[in-house]
């Protein structure tokens, strides 16, 4: 669907692929998922992110217009993601809305210290789901124009 | 002859004679000589004074006609002079005019006139009686200085002296002391009974002293100063003539320090800590009951041993450290050290140690007190490791949920998520029948969400730090009430009472009056006029409680034991709405915070839930 060169609009992280199969489905009937790359986990996002293994040739200056993270996901987690990308310069622009499936305070907390944008909780009641990612979405996407466009 | 008992044995009277005749005065001599006179003689007016001056005199025969100074000059300068000026004078003079010469100074006092030629009978007479008086003045003055001296004494002692009429016990005369002490004035106390100033209980051994009437005794009485303070005052009394010569010394002070060595020694008797003293050396001196109890050696024993008996070998340098740390004048309090009883058992002690100093600021020993802390460690060290277990088990539980959170509501989610797409782009391959089947797929996938949800907030509620503030119980009531408004419609009449404020965690205590209040409106909804009533109890052993009674379907009694269970119902779901978990999470909380909480029912006709809460510590600063 994306070449490994390009850079998209929108990194969906997300391990669960059925998880990621409503989410991509989601964005799809909000007509925003136009142009997305669904990261199977902490590691490949973190090559993707900073141009490393399957990514080299990606440009690290061109940047995604949002991250959609899980937290939970096997080798590297979503948080662990986050810190490296708010360590550096070149990722720490990038607006990370934080997807979980847990109201956990610790998750939450620990994500806003890291300065991400905005959470969801994953509804089991997928049209709240929808709706929270479509909604956060068009506002990432279309309407914050601050962080690529300059 | 006059008698010579006048004099004391072997002291004699001067008598100064004065004349320009030698043989004049040598036949006054003879006139006057007896064992007790000795004679002085000068032949002119200045020798006279010279010798008067130098001289105790009892009296002086002056010749009125001298050369150069006559007798009356002389007399005049011994009247000016303190030394000489009460001597008496004997004018000796030729003739009898001679004394309307006299001057009128010399009309008073000791003075007298002689006329030559002498008549012996009459100067011997004259003599006599001025020494008689002058030896008679002298000795009354010396009288009076010792008098004074001691009145002078008596006021000034420090103890109560006075004497005291032995029928009556009336005082008669008291000392400065007796008014000090029993605060009243010199006036007041005269004339008064000493039975008046006694404690009641004195007042019998007293009486029983006045009737032995000894003629020396002493007691111990109790009396009542003016400040209706107790004063003891120990007594001696010389009894003699009707009349008691009493000296009184206040012992109160003395009693008091007494009464609290006594106390301070029935205390470290019956302690049942160890206290003990042991000089520099270590050498134990003293042993109360507490340390035979705890080290196990007599006080008998413990005498013969030094105290490095009962220090563990490995400790011994560190307790000669602090023996020497104490005798510089530190103080060790409450360490925890370890020592050795006599069956060599080792036990945990908290020590204090001071040192005790003569009033000279020597050392007289060090004194230790010690604990025994055997058993308390012992618990203490249980206690941490069940705490530690406790905490490996809350770790455990709390990631357990966490991966309930996560890896339970994922698969519900594609359950639910891949429902709703074949509802969605499917509906014209599926009948009425596969429709509804979806339908009950997707609902039953949503329970299961609220099961997990609400089992989760369970387990949060047991973990969650209680945070205690201040709570308004209205003010709580109010907000819920408010909020469960626009998520319930209800039509309820819902009075609200009297709810005293607690101290408690708000947020928790929010969740309770929620749950309380959100099942009341779900159980009476479906009643003809529902009423819901929030309302407290009486205060009771320092606990208040509240209560929200509603007229809903109510429930059997039999199952009230079920109604706090985690997912227990008492009632379908087709019924009403729920997971069960409302009334555990209340109960838990309540539980949590020292209350209790329980309920009544009657099917059909209502229930009422009732929860305590420890009251409020009473707080002083109230807002103006």
């Amino acid at each position: 669907m994306i070449m490994d060169t390009t850079t998209p609009d929108i990194v969906l992280v997300e391990d669960n692929r059925h998880d990621a199969e409503l989410t991509i489905r989601a964005l799809q009937r909000s007509r925003i998922a136009n142009s997305l790359i669904h990261l199977k986990d902490g590691e490949e996002a973190v090559d993707f992110f900073f141009c490393r293994g399957a990514y080299a040739k990606r440009n690290i200056a061109d940047r995604p217009k949002l991250v959609l993270l899980d937290i939970k996901m096997p080798k590297l987690d979503g948080i662990e993601v986050l810190k490296r990308m708010k360590e550096n310069a070149a990722t720490r622009m990038i607006p990370v809305v934080v997807l979980t499936s847990s109201k956990e305070e610790r998750d939450v907390v620990e994500s806003y210290q890291l300065g991400v944008n905005s959470y969801i909780v994953k509804p089991v009641e997928f049209d709240g789901f929808l709706k929270a990612v479509s909604d956060l979405g068009l506002y990432w996407v279309l309407l914050n124009r601050g962080t690529n466009s300059l | 002859m006059p008698n010579t008992d006048t004099m004391p044995a072997g002291k004699k009277a001067n008598i100064l004679i004065v004349d320009d005749n030698k043989r004049n005065i040598f036949s006054i001599e003879r006139m006057l000589a007896r064992p007790d006179r000795g004679f002085t003689s000068a032949t002119n007016g200045k020798d006279a004074l010279k010798i008067a001056l130098g001289k105790d005199l009892d009296l002086i025969l002056l010749d009125v006609q001298m050369p150069q100074m006559d007798g009356f000059e002389v007399a005049q300068i011994l009247k000016t002079n303190r030394r000489t000026r009460d001597v008496p004078i004997i004018f000796v003079s030729a003739e009898k005019k001679e004394h309307e010469f006299v001057g009128k100074g010399f009309e008073e006092g000791a003075i007298d006139y002689l006329y030559k030629p002498l008549d012996p009978v009459i100067t011997e007479a004259k003599v006599s009686t001025l020494v008689q008086q002058y030896l008679q003045k002298k000795e009354l003055a010396e009288k009076n200085t010792a008098l004074e001296k001691y009145a002078w004494l008596i006021n000034n002692s420090a103890d109560l002296i006075c004497t005291i009429d032995a029928a009556t016990l009336k005082f008669e005369e008291v000392n400065r002391a007796v008014t000090d002490v029993l605060g009243f004035s010199r006036e007041e106390i005269m004339g008064t009974s000493l039975l008046f100033y006694l404690h009641e209980e004195d007042k019998p051994k007293l009486q029983k002293l006045c009737l032995e009437n000894k003629e020396r005794f002493s007691f111990e009485t109790r009396v009542w100063a003016k400040n209706r303070s107790i004063r003891n005052l120990n007594w001696n009394i010389v009894n003699r003539n009707g009349q008691w010569f009493a000296n009184a010394r206040d012992i109160t002070g003395v009693k008091e320090a007494e009464e609290i060595r006594n106390y301070l020694a029935a205390v470290v008797r019956q302690s049942n800590e160890a206290i003990y003293l042991h000089d520099a050396e270590g050498r134990i001196i003293s042993w109360n009951r507490g340390a035979e109890k705890i080290y196990g050696f007599s006080e008998k024993e413990a005498l013969k041993m030094k105290i490095w008996n009962i220090v563990p070998e490995y400790l011994l340098a560190e307790a000669q450290q602090v023996v020497n740390t104490i005798m510089e004048g530190n103080e060790v309090r409450s360490v925890e050290t370890t020592r050795i009883t006599k069956t060599g058992e080792v036990i945990d002690v908290l020590f204090s140690a001071s040192v005790l100093l003569d009033a000279g600021g020597n050392l007289q020993s060090i004194a230790i007190t010690e604990r025994d802390i055997t058993e308390e460690k012992r618990a203490n060290r249980e206690l941490e490791r069940a705490m530690k277990e406790v905490n490996v088990m809350n770790k455990e539980l709390e990631s357990f949920s966490y991966s309930v959170s996560h890896d339970l509501r994922a698969p519900l989610r594609a359950l639910n998520g891949y429902s709703q797409m074949l509802e969605e782009d499917f509906q014209q391959v599926l009948d009425e029948e596969g429709r509804r089947w979806l339908a009950n797929i997707r609902s039953n996938a949503r329970r299961m969400g609220m099961l997990i949800d609400d089992l989760l907030a369970f387990s949060r509620m047991g973990r969650k730090e209680l945070q205690k503030t201040p709570v308004d119980m209205k003010e709580i009531v109010a907000e819920v009430l408010r909020e469960l408004e626009g998520s319930m419609v209800h039509q309820a009449l819902i009075e609200i009472g009297d709810l005293p404020p607690t101290h408690a965690d708000r947020a928790l205590l929010r969740q309770v009056w929620t749950n309380l209040l959100s099942n009341a409106l779900k159980y009476s909804a479906k009643t003809a006029s529902p009423r819901i009533t929030i309302g407290s109890l009486e205060e009771q052993e320092g606990e208040c409680g509240y209560y929200v009674q509603d007229n809903g379907v109510g429930f059997n009694m039999d199952y009230a034991g079920k109604l706090f269970g985690v997912f227990q119902r008492l009632h379908g779901d087709e019924e009403f709405e729920g997971t069960g978990v409302g009334l555990a999470i209340v109960q838990r909380i309540i539980v949590r915070h020292g209350g209790k909480v329980w309920a009544k029912g009657v099917p059909g006709a209502g229930a009422t839930f009732f929860f305590t809460l420890p009251c409020p510590p009473i707080v002083n600063d109230e807002k103006q």
